[in-house]
C-alpha cells in the first residue's frame, strides 16, 4: 500500500487560513493558467479555422458518400431500364426479320420458280438490311440447300454446315413444333444463331428456311452508340458463358451489373449490362471512407483539445475573477488610501480609502493635477513642494509628512510613501503613492505629550520626592524635581535610598520612616516593586517629609506621654507637685516674715513686739515646712507596704514602654540585656516602676545632651543576679556625674526645669524596699546608676 | 469704709493658707496700709465689696474657686452693672506661666511667683495703688453721670439715647412716633440736666457710657 505523503504542515496552515484562494498564492499554479491562457488567445483563430475545415471535409465527404450512393442507385436503375428497352429493341428486330421471313417461306410452297427468285430478292434486301443476317439458305425436304443467299459454289467456311447437328436439330424441332425456332448458339468464328422457319405450315416433310445471325453483328448493329459508352454489354449463354464479345479484355465484374433474359424463350441467352469504371468508384469510395475517418478522428482530437482549453480558459477566468475579487475586497478593505500618479503628476488611480479619506468622489480626482483640491491653502507651497519632490524620485523611506483637507473640510495629517510605478520593461510609468491617516495618531500622540506634561508637572508639584530605580544595580531611572532638591547623590545614577540601612529589600509594598542624616529631616519612605515601561521590575520609591508631622506628633506624644504619665503614676506626681506648693507656702511666709522684720528693725523705737512676733512665726512657718517634707516621706513608706511578687522583666516592660516615643524621638536606642529565666521581686510594682521610668529617663537626657546617640551602649539596662540579690544597672554615655555627693539631696538639679526631686525619691523608694540605690562613672564614660533588691530565690 | 478717710489705703488678701496671710499682712502694716484676709474666694465675692478696696492681692492656688475663677465673676459681674474693680495682683505658685499669661490679658495688674520677694510685691502693690489712684475718679465721675441719667424720665432716656447715637431731631420724632417740638423740648430739658448747653457736649460727656447701661 503506498504510503500516503502528509502534507506540508505550512501548507496545512494556509490552506486552513485561505481555503478559497489559495490557487492565487501558488505561482505555479498562476503561470500555468498564464500560458493557457496566452496559447489559446494565440492559437484561437488557427484553431477555429481547423475546426471549421474540418467540419466542413466531414460534411463534404459524407454528402459526396451520400450522392455516390444516390448515383449508383439511380444508374442501376437506368442500367435497367435500358437494358430492358435494348432488350426489346433487339427482341422486336428479330420478330420483324421472322415475320417477314415467314410470310416469304410461305410464299415459296405455292408453286411457281418465279417465287425463289423473288424470295432471294427480298431476302437480299433483308440482308442488306440487317447485317447481323449473314445467311438465309432454304433447305429442302432433304436436308440440301435448295437456293439461298449468299450465291455461293462452295459454301463459305464462316457458314456453319447445313448438317451441323445443331441446326439439324433446330429444323427438327421446327418440322415438329411448325414454327419458327432458334438453333442453339453455334460456335463458329463468331457466335452464330440459326433461325429455322417451316416453309410449309400444313404438310409435313417441306423445306425450311435457316436464317443465320452472326450475334457478334446482331448485337453491334442493334446497340445504340451511347448505350456502348454507357454501358459494357455481354452476351451470355446458358452456362453464363460469355459468347459476344467473345475476344478481347472482359472486364472483371465486380461491381452492379444487370442480367436480363434475351431472344426467345428457350434461347437460353440473356444480355448483361454493366456500368463503365466501376473499379474506380469503389476507389474513391475507400478514399471517401478514409477521407471522413480521418476527419472524424481530426474533430475528436481537435474538440478534446477545444474542451481542454475551455476548461483552462475558465479556470483561468474564475482564478482571474477570485483574483479581481480578492483584489477588490483589499482594496476595500485598506484603510491606507492609494493613488498613482502618471509620469506628468496626473492621479490615473484612487482608492476608495483615499475618497472617504478625502471626501472627494473618485471620478473629481482621477485625472486631476497639481494644485489638487485637496490641497490645503494654506500649506500650498509645502504640498506642491512634496509633490514635486515625488515627480524628481526624492521618496524618503519614512514617507513625508502632509497637512490636507480631510472629508468635511477637516484638517487631515497623513504620512505620504510614494514608490516609483514601472511597466514591465522597467520603463518609469509613474508614481504610486500611499496615504497613511495619521491625524488620529498625531491626536494621541499630542494627547499622550499633553498627558506625559501633566503628568510631569504633577509628578513636579508633588511635595513627596519619587524615584524609580533598578532593583539591580540600584540604578536611577527617574526622579522628580522634589527628590532632585531633596537628595544629593556622590555617585551619579546612584540612588541613595538603595544603600540607606533599615530599608526594607525585596517585599512587594513596604514602607519606612528614616532620617536623612545630611538635613536631618526625617521621610516617610513607601518603596514597591513596579513593572517599568521595559517590563523590567524596578523600585518606586516616593519619599514624604515627614518632620513637621513627626515633630507635631512628637509633641502630641509627650503630652500623652506626659498625661499617660501622670495618670499612671498620679499619687506620686501629684504628690510631689502638692509638695511644692506646700512648701512655697511657708518659704512664702518666712520670706515676708523677715522682710517685716528686718522693716521694724529699721524703725526708731525699736517696735520689739512686731520683730519677735515675726521671729517667732518665722520659726513656726520653718517648722511646717519641715513638716511637709516629713510627711512626704512617711506618705512613700505608707504606699510601700503593697508588695507584691513581680517579675524584674514585667517591671521594666512599662517604664521601656513609655519611654519609647522619647527614645525614638531622641533617637537613641535602648539596650536591655536580662539574663534567662524569670526574677521574681517581691515590691511595689508602681514605685519600682517609677524609679526605673526615672533612671531611664535620666540616662535618655544625658545622652542627648551629647553626641552619643548612635553608640550601641548609648543607654544600657543590665539586670545581673547573685544568690539572694538582683542587681539592675542604668549606664548611659551622657556627660557623667559632676557632683557625686549631692546627687541623691533633694532639689539638686542639673536640669533646667527640673525639681531636684526625683532621685531622691528614688533612693527612698528603693531603700523602702529593703535595698540600695547608688551612683557612680561609667568607665566607658558617662553616668552609671545601679540599684540592688533581694530577689526570691528559683525553685 | 469710704467716706471715713480717702487717703486710706485697703488692701484685701485672699489666701487659703494663713500664714501667707498673716506674714503678709503684716508686710503691709509695715507700709501703714491697712488689709482685710479673705481666705476663699467666696467669701470675698459674698462679704466685700471691690470698690472699697484699693488693690486686690489674690493667689491662684485656692481651693474651690482659683483666683483667676474669681478674676473672671468679677468681670462679669462689673458687665452687668458697671462697679469699679480695683488693680488685681495675682500670686502663683511653681510653674502656673501660662495661666498667668491668661490672667494678664484678661486685666489682671501683674503676676507674681511665690515665694516672692518682699520689695518685688512692695514694689507691685505701689504700681497697683498709682493705677487705682487714675482709674478710680474716672469711674466715680462715670457713676455720677449714670445716676444723673437714671435720675431722667423714661422718655427722656429714650430720647437721649437718640441723641448720643447721632441722630436728628427729625429723625428721633421718627423712630419715636412723637413730634419734632416735643423731641427739641427733650432735648433741652436733658441739656439743663446734664449742665451742657449743645447736644454735642452732651455726647461727649457721656462718651464713655454705654448706652446698655441704662437702655434696661
Amino acid at each position: 500500500m503506498a504510503q500516503p505523503t502528509w502534507p506540508d504542515l505550512n501548507e496545512v496552515t494556509l490552506r486552513k487560513s485561505f481555503p478559497g484562494d489559495l490557487q492565487l498564492f501558488n505561482p505555479r499554479q498562476k503561470a500555468k493558467h498564464n500560458v493557457a491562457q496566452k496559447f489559446v488567445k494565440r492559437r484561437w483563430p488557427w484553431l477555429a479555422a481547423s475546426l471549421i475545415l474540418t467540419v466542413a471535409l466531414f460534411v463534404a465527404t459524407t454528402l459526396g458518400w451520400l450522392w455516390y450512393v444516390d448515383q449508383r442507385d439511380s444508374t442501376a436503375r437506368q442500367l435497367s431500364l435500358d437494358l430492358l428497352w435494348l432488350e426489346q429493341s433487339v427482341t422486336q428486330n428479330l420478330n420483324d426479320n421472322e415475320h417477314m421471313l415467314g410470310n416469304w417461306a410461305r410464299d415459296l410452297q405455292k408453286p411457281g420458280a418465279a417465287h425463289a427468285g423473288e424470295f432471294l430478292n427480298l431476302a437480299d434486301g433483308l440482308i442488306k438490311e440487317n447485317p447481323a443476317l449473314i445467311a438465309i439458305d432454304v433447305i429442302d425436304k432433304n436436308g440440301r440447300r435448295v437456293v439461298g443467299l449468299p450465291n455461293y459454289t462452295e459454301r463459305p467456311q464462316r457458314l456453319p454446315p447445313v448438317n451441323d447437328p445443331l441446326i439439324n436439330e433446330a429444323i427438327q424441332r421446327c418440322l415438329t413444333m411448325k414454327r419458327p425456332v432458334y438453333s442453339r448458339v453455334i460456335e463458329q468464328y463468331a457466335p452464330l444463331w440459326v433461325l429455322a422457319l417451316p416453309v410449309s405450315e400444313d404438310t409435313a416433310g417441306q423445306g425450311v428456311v435457316l436464317a443465320t445471325y452472326d450475334l457478334d453483328q446482331l448485337l453491334a448493329t442493334q446497340v445504340p452508340w451511347w448505350f456502348v459508352q454507357r454501358y459494357d454489354l455481354a452476351l451470355l449463354d446458358r452456362d453464363n458463358k460469355e459468347l459476344s464479345p467473345h475476344d478481347g479484355d472482359v472486364p472483371q465484374l465486380t461491381g452492379d451489373f444487370h442480367k436480363l433474359n434475351f431472344g426467345p424463350d428457350n434461347s437460353g441467352l440473356s444480355l448483361r449490362a454493366a456500368p463503365h469504371a466501376s473499379g474506380h468508384s469503389e476507389k474513391l469510395l475507400i478514399g471517401l471512407s478514409l477521407a471522413v475517418l480521418v476527419a472524424g478522428l481530426l474533430i475528436i482530437w481537435l474538440l478534446r483539445l477545444l474542451q481542454r482549453w475551455l476548461r483552462e480558459r475558465l479556470a483561468a477566468q474564475q482564478a482571474l475573477a477570485n483574483e479581481l475579487h480578492f483584489r477588490e475586497a483589499m482594496e476595500q478593505s485598506l484603510v491606507t488610501g492609494l493613488l498613482a500618479f502618471d509620469i506628468d503628476g496626473r492621479i490615473i488611480y484612487v482608492n476608495p480609502a483615499l475618497c472617504q479619506m478625502l471626501g472627494l468622489e473618485a471620478s473629481t480626482l482621477i485625472g486631476s493635477s497639481a494644485p489638487f483640491p485637496f490641497w490645503p491653502k494654506n500649506h500650498l507651497l509645502d504640498c506642491s513642494a512634496a509633490h514635486a519632490a515625488m515627480l524628481a524620485g526624492d521618496n524618503p523611506e519614512q514617507g513625508r509628512r502632509l497637512n490636507l483637507i480631510g472629508a468635511g473640510g477637516s484638517t487631515l495629517s497623513v504620512r505620504l510613501f510614494a514608490s516609483p510605478l514601472t511597466s514591465e520593461g522597467s520603463n518609469l510609468k509613474g508614481w504610486m503613492a500611499s496615504l497613511y491617516d495619521t491625524t488620529e495618531l498625531q491626536k494621541e500622540r499630542e494627547a499622550l505629550a499633553s498627558s506625559r506634561e501633566q503628568l510631569y508637572a504633577v509628578l513636579s508639584g508633588l511635595d513627596a520626592a519619587v524615584c524609580v530605580s533598578q532593583i539591580s544595580d540600584g540604578k536611577l531611572l527617574f526622579r522628580n524635581r522634589r527628590h532632585a532638591d531633596l537628595f544629593r547623590f556622590y555617585a551619579a545614577g546612584e540612588c541613595c535610598l538603595i544603600c540607606w540601612p533599615g530599608l526594607p529589600q525585596g517585599s512587594e509594598k513596604s514602607s519606612v520612616e528614616f532620617q536623612d542624616r545630611q538635613s536631618g529631616n526625617w521621610y516617610h519612605l513607601e518603596r514597591r516593586k513596579i513593572l517599568w515601561v521595559d517590563d523590567s521590575p524596578v523600585l518606586l520609591d516616593i519619599a514624604t517629609d515627614i518632620t513637621a508631622r513627626r515633630e507635631a506628633a512628637n509633641t502630641a506624644r509627650e503630652r500623652d506621654e506626659l498625661l499617660q504619665h501622670t495618670a499612671r503614676l498620679a499619687s506620686l506626681a501629684e504628690f510631689a507637685s502638692g509638695i511644692a506648693h506646700e512648701l512655697n507656702q511657708p518659704l512664702a511666709a518666712i520670706s515676708n516674715y523677715s522682710a517685716v522684720a528686718s522693716t521694724y528693725l529699721d524703725t526708731t523705737p525699736l517696735q520689739t513686739d512686731k520683730i519677735r512676733e515675726a521671729v517667732h512665726l518665722m520659726s513656726e512657718e520653718s517648722d511646717r515646712a519641715g513638716k511637709i517634707i516629713h510627711s512626704m516621706r512617711s506618705f512613700i513608706q505608707k504606699r510601700s507596704i503593697q508588695h507584691d511578687l513581680h517579675d524584674l522583666a514585667d517591671l521594666l516592660k512599662e517604664p521601656l514602654l513609655l519611654l519609647a516615643p522619647l527614645a525614638e524621638r531622641l533617637n537613641i536606642r535602648i539596650a536591655v540585656q536580662l539574663p534567662d529565666g524569670p526574677i521574681q521581686v517581691e515590691c511595689d510594682a508602681v514605685m519600682i516602676e517609677q524609679v526605673l521610668f526615672n533612671l531611664i529617663r535620666n540616662a535618655l537626657e544625658a545622652v542627648s545632651c551629647t553626641n552619643n546617640a548612635e553608640l550601641v551602649d548609648a543607654v544600657l539596662v543590665q539586670v545581673a543576679r547573685d544568690a539572694d540579690n538582683v542587681t539592675i544597672r542604668v549606664s548611659d554615655r551622657g556627660p557623667g556625674i559632676q557632683d557625686p555627693g549631692k546627687l541623691f539631696q533633694p532639689f539638686y538639679t542639673t536640669k533646667q526645669d527640673g525639681m531636684g526631686l526625683g532621685l531622691a525619691i528614688c533612693r527612698t523608694v528603693i531603700e523602702s524596699h529593703g535595698g540600695r540605690l547608688w551612683a557612680d562613672n561609667n568607665p566607658q564614660g558617662g553616668a552609671c546608676f545601679q540599684f540592688r533588691l533581694s530577689c526570691i530565690q528559683r525553685g | 469704709m469710704s467716706n471715713e478717710d480717702k487717703t486710706v489705703i485697703r488692701i484685701a488678701i485672699i489666701d487659703d493658707d494663713a500664714g501667707v496671710r498673716h506674714s503678709m499682712g503684716m508686710l503691709l502694716e509695715t507700709r501703714h496700709w491697712t488689709y482685710t484676709e479673705f481666705e476663699r474666694a467666696t467669701d470675698f465675692l459674698e462679704h466685700a465689696t471691690p470698690a472699697d478696696f484699693n488693690c486686690l492681692l489674690v493667689d491662684v492656688r485656692i481651693p474651690d474657686m482659683s483666683g483667676l475663677e474669681l478674676f473672671d465673676e468679677l468681670n462679669r459681674r462689673a458687665k452687668k452693672q458697671p462697679r469699679y474693680i480695683p488693680p488685681v495682683l495675682f500670686l502663683t505658685g511653681h510653674g502656673d506661666i501660662p495661666m498667668a499669661v491668661k490672667a494678664l490679658k484678661q486685666g489682671a495688674c501683674d503676676f507674681l511667683e511665690k515665694p516672692v520677694n518682699h520689695r518685688t510685691l512692695i514694689d507691685a502693690l505701689n504700681r497697683a495703688l498709682d493705677i487705682d489712684i487714675t482709674d478710680r475718679p474716672v469711674y466715680y465721675s462715670q457713676e455720677k453721670l449714670l445716676n444723673e441719667i437714671a435720675a431722667l424720665t423714661t422718655r427722656e432716656r429714650e430720647v437721649l439715647t437718640e441723641i448720643v447715637s447721632g441722630y436728628l431731631s427729625k429723625q428721633i420724632a421718627g423712630h419715636l412716633n412723637i413730634s419734632t417740638k416735643t423731641v427739641e423740648a427733650h432735648r433741652l430739658r436733658i441739656c439743663q440736666k446734664f449742665n451742657t448747653r449743645t447736644s454735642m457736649e452732651l455726647a461727649a460727656k457721656l462718651r464713655d457710657i454705654s448706652p446698655e447701661w441704662w437702655a434696661s
